[in-house]
């Protein structure tokens, strides 16, 4: 018996039941202990367990002496025959008592709430097939919740995001929580979504979903607008591509209004965060062939377009979010031939009103082939840009029939 | 980023691996085939259609369910070559796709056989091929599998060719999948109306017709039901027809359609229909009158009208006229056009119901009627007529229904100069009777565009998330 889950591997197997679970009714603190033995400590503010490094333990591991990883304190737990306390003590330290917590033995690993304190997704149902850009989590929770935190994983077990739920206020009953891949929780794919609900009494309960994704790509130009004001303030943003917007995220209606922060996070009046406003116009003509712009070999194309790009004024953040999406779509072949799109012609295809007026505004459009032999191109000159006070920036590209 | 695909092209001596842009995840891919769709096969078929995309992944599973237990020996899937990126006819080579269920791949010997030049590298990226992976490394292990590319507007001689070669080089067990959706970047009861046409086009196995139709590959089609064609395999037969909306909880006007067919042994069931887009009231000014065979071409001007006034109807890439047999906006006073199409007699004839009315003879007769009552406009669904269009009537009416005929006493404005709410009618006659679809719109500036609101509340879809 020498399970023991800290790291969030979404393991579906229910606890031990000899797992034993203690909390101090004063403090809330929470040990958790199982065979081994391992020993894993939660305190109230941080509630997703610890494990604590074993020094020794005697008389069949009813005497554990324990210390945290990087502290030289070690404290001695004391086991009570019956395995009902735990008294906690160490030299210049007030002594504490942890009581025997019973913990549901089909409840998720991780899980020291008791019986009755619970958490659980009411939609989607497990397993799900889920086929819009958005969807919300519904959930009900036990009274006396404290926090909730959610922690999503892509079909890697990579965590996407994780974090509390700030649209949940302790004592509420019911939740929700939103995902989407433009909030940077929802991947093409599998999914996981594990949500953990602190009680006041320290416990904490555990429910975890897994639903698949399912989208077709079908976008043809794909920009992000970026805003950075000097200060937190409400910005509207309004977009007038001339095949008009195909798609939007956070959705568009009559224009965005956003809360913007210097650093750039986007809040919308519903609360939710985005990196970025996301706008998608279709084609109505085939773009013209290629005249100026550069020729880059493959293995060139990324240091091509990082240098290009800190030129035209994007700064890393940017540039990674550029490269994610077009880099892989233009080293499919030897070559790539590109042209940066005039800013004249961007405004032209597509005004941007933004208010306030940022004090900079940087568009970056890139339309490419990619090439089996270079071609001979009319170099393009690159417009140096400099950001200064309020800048909004713009980055995205053409996509062909989809 | 948005939809980064994860798309790797790995070099192992002349192999492309690729990966698809869903991640490989075991649990997605069991639960897809836990919850698939039961959908009975008519026959063996010889060819099928099929969509590529995974938004209809629980009836793909069930559809490749129940084509895997016909254990054909060879699988070709052909589809678009949404990038461009191959040449007019790619065959892959030494294509690996990677898949949950292990590495899916090419046949090499019969890929080389089909004699198109080697671009491996230009199936990474290509849904329309890699989203059938899965289904056939873990249904269909022991087939052997060629995955096939096809430009837009490839030569006919080229697809014949391709068609031919594919008919002599497989064995008789062999089994053809052409990977095609069906209507694009339309609010579903749009969708729908487009693919009537597509639907009867397909039945009637009317190859040539296949290039007017709203498909997003009519060269895989082609290829696909000509060589089932070759085989005596030309009885159509459409199993399900799904369209993306119905996933979605929120109103989408850009939907996409897929129809599933298989071709099996026998002769085409013709379904003789003709379908119409009919606008609202059109100024004789701006030269728009009966269009027939509104396409859409890349790389060439197709034809269609330029009218500027349309600029915000015509959606992306051209699609909203495209597919039916004609789009009417009006004809000159007393004009009558008489044509044959898909198996029908039909007449479009402009009726002044001050006048004497003419004779209104035909399978489909589609009548604008102006200058008279109601009452004149609605008896000509007795004299012969089986769709009667209003012109001048004011706003938009709803439709009226008489015996498998239709009356739209008013469409509203289109580009007649008025402003506000109307609708297009897209009419479908058969010789049973005439199917309708509207989409409402709304003129703003002189310019018709879509009305989403309407067609929001009309579907009972919010527009967008909360």
């Amino acid at each position: 018996m020498t399970r023991f889950v800290l790291t969030l591997a979404l393991v579906a197997t229910a606890a031990h039941a000899e797992d034993e679970t203690y909390r101090d009714p004063a403090s809330k603190e929470t040990l958790f202990i199982a065979g081994g033995p391992n020993v894993s400590y939660a305190s109230l503010k941080r509630s997703s367990l610890r494990p604590l490094k074993i020094v020794e333990h005697e008389d069949s591991a009813r005497i554990i002496k324990v210390k945290f990883d990087k502290s030289p304190t070690v404290w001695t737990l004391t086991i009570d025959p019956e395995h009902t306390r735990v008294v906690c003590e160490s030299p210049g330290e007030p002594r504490q008592v942890f009581e025997r917590v019973k913990i549901d033995p089909t409840a998720l690993p991780g899980t020291t709430a008791s019986p009755g304190k619970f958490i659980k997704i009411t939609s989607p149902d497990d397993e799900a097939g889920l086929y819009d850009p958005v969807t919300d989590f519904k959930g009900e929770v036990a009274a006396d919740c404290d926090r909730i935190e959610v922690t999503s994983l892509n079909a890697a077990g990579e965590v996407q995001t994780k974090g509390k739920l700030k649209t949940f206020t302790a004592g509420d009953l019911k939740f929700s929580y939103r995902a989407s891949k433009a909030l940077r929780n929802m991947s093409l794919g599998s999914n996981r979504f594990r949500f953990q609900a602190t009680f006041k009494d320290g416990g904490v309960a555990l429910a975890e979903v897994r639903v698949s994704f399912h989208e077709y790509e079908g976008e043809m130009a794909k920009p992000v607008i970026y805003l950075y004001p000097l200060t937190t303030r409400q910005v509207s943003v309004k977009v007038s591509p001339e095949g008009g917007l195909t798609r939007s995220d956070p959705a568009y209606g009559a224009g965005w209004n956003v809360t913007a922060t210097p650093k750039g996070s986007l809040v919308t009046r519903d609360g939710h965060a985005y990196p970025y406003l996301f706008w998608e116009s279709g084609l109505k003509e085939k773009p013209a062939p290629l005249t100026e712009g550069f020729v880059v070999a493959r293995a060139e194309v990324k240091a091509f377009l990082e240098s290009s790009l800190k030129k035209l004024g994007l700064n890393e953040r940017e540039t990674a979010d550029f490269m994610e999406f077009w880099l892989p779509r233009m080293t499919i072949k030897p070559w790539a031939a590109v042209r940066f799109i005039p800013r004249q012609e961007i405004d032209r295809a597509a005004p941007l009103e933004i208010k306030p007026a940022p004090d900079s505004v940087i568009r970056v459009l890139i339309d490419f082939r990619a090439l089996d032999a270079p071609v001979k191109l009319a170099p393009q000159v690159l417009v140096p840009a400099k950001r200064s006070g309020f800048t909004a920036v713009e980055w995205g590209g053409l996509l062909y029939r989809e | 980023m948005r939809a980064a695909s994860g798309l790797v092209v790995l070099l192992a001596g002349c192999v492309t691996t690729v990966q698809g842009t869903y991640p490989g995840d075991r649990p997605m891919w069991d639960g897809i085939f836990t919850h698939a769709e039961r959908i009975e096969l008519p026959a063996r078929p010889v060819a099928v259609v099929a969509p590529h995309h995974l938004i209809d992944a629980s009836e793909l599973a069930g559809f490749w369910s129940e084509l895997a237990k016909q254990k054909p020996s060879v699988v070709v899937v052909i589809g678009p070559d949404h990038h461009a990126h191959g040449a007019g006819v790619t065959v892959g080579q030494g294509v690996t796709y990677d898949t949950v269920y292990g590495p899916l791949r090419t046949d090499a010997g019969l890929a080389r056989a089909l004699r198109s030049p080697r671009r491996d590298a230009a199936f990474v990226g290509e849904h329309a091929l890699h989203v059938h992976a899965p289904f056939i490394r873990r249904l269909l292990p022991e087939a052997r599998f060629v995955p096939v590319m096809l430009q837009w507007a490839v030569p006919r001689a080229e697809l014949e060719a391709l068609a031919r070669r594919l008919d002599q080089l497989l064995p008789p067990d062999a089994l053809v999948v052409a990977s095609v959706d069906f209507s694009h970047y339309q609010p579903a009861p749009w969708a729908t109306f487009h693919d009537e046409s597509s639907f009867s086009t397909v039945s009637g196995f009317d190859l040539d017709a296949l290039f007017l139709r709203e498909v997003d590959s009519p060269e895989s089609l082609f290829v696909a039901m000509r060589f089932a064609q070759l085989r005596g395999a030309a009885k159509a037969t459409r199993l399900l027809h799904t369209n993306s909306q119905r996933r979605r909880s929120v109103l989408i006007t850009d939907s996409t359609s897929h129809q599933y067919f298989t071709f099996t042994a026998g002769t085409p069931v013709p379904r003789p229909s003709v379908s119409v887009a009919i606008t609202g009231d059109v100024a004789a000014s701006t030269g728009l009158t009966l269009h027939e065979g509104w396409t859409w071409h890349p790389d060439h001007d197709s034809g269609a009208p330029k009218y500027e006034g349309l600029r915000n109807i015509r959606g992306q890439e051209d699609r909203f006229f495209m597919g039916p047999q004609a789009t009417l906006f009006g004809l000159a006073p007393g004009q009558q056009v008489r044509r044959m199409q898909n198996g029908l007699d039909v007449l479009y004839a402009a009726v002044d119901l001050s006048q004497p009315v003419p004779s209104l003879a035909g399978d489909c007769v589609i009548v604008l009627a102006s200058g008279g009552t109601a009452e004149a406009a609605r008896a000509l669904l007795q004299q012969g007529a089986h769709v009667v269009v209003g012109r001048g009537f004011g706003p938009s009416l709803p439709l009226e229904h008489l015996d498998g005929r239709v009356l739209a006493l008013s469409l509203g404005p289109f580009l007649s100069g008025e402003e506000g709410e109307g609708q297009v009618l897209g009419v479908t006659c058969t010789k049973e009777g005439v199917r309708t679809r509207t989409v409402p719109i709304r003129v703003t500036k002189g310019l018709p565009a879509l009305d989403r609101e309407r067609l929001g509340a009309e579907l009972g879809l919010p527009l967008t998330f909360d």
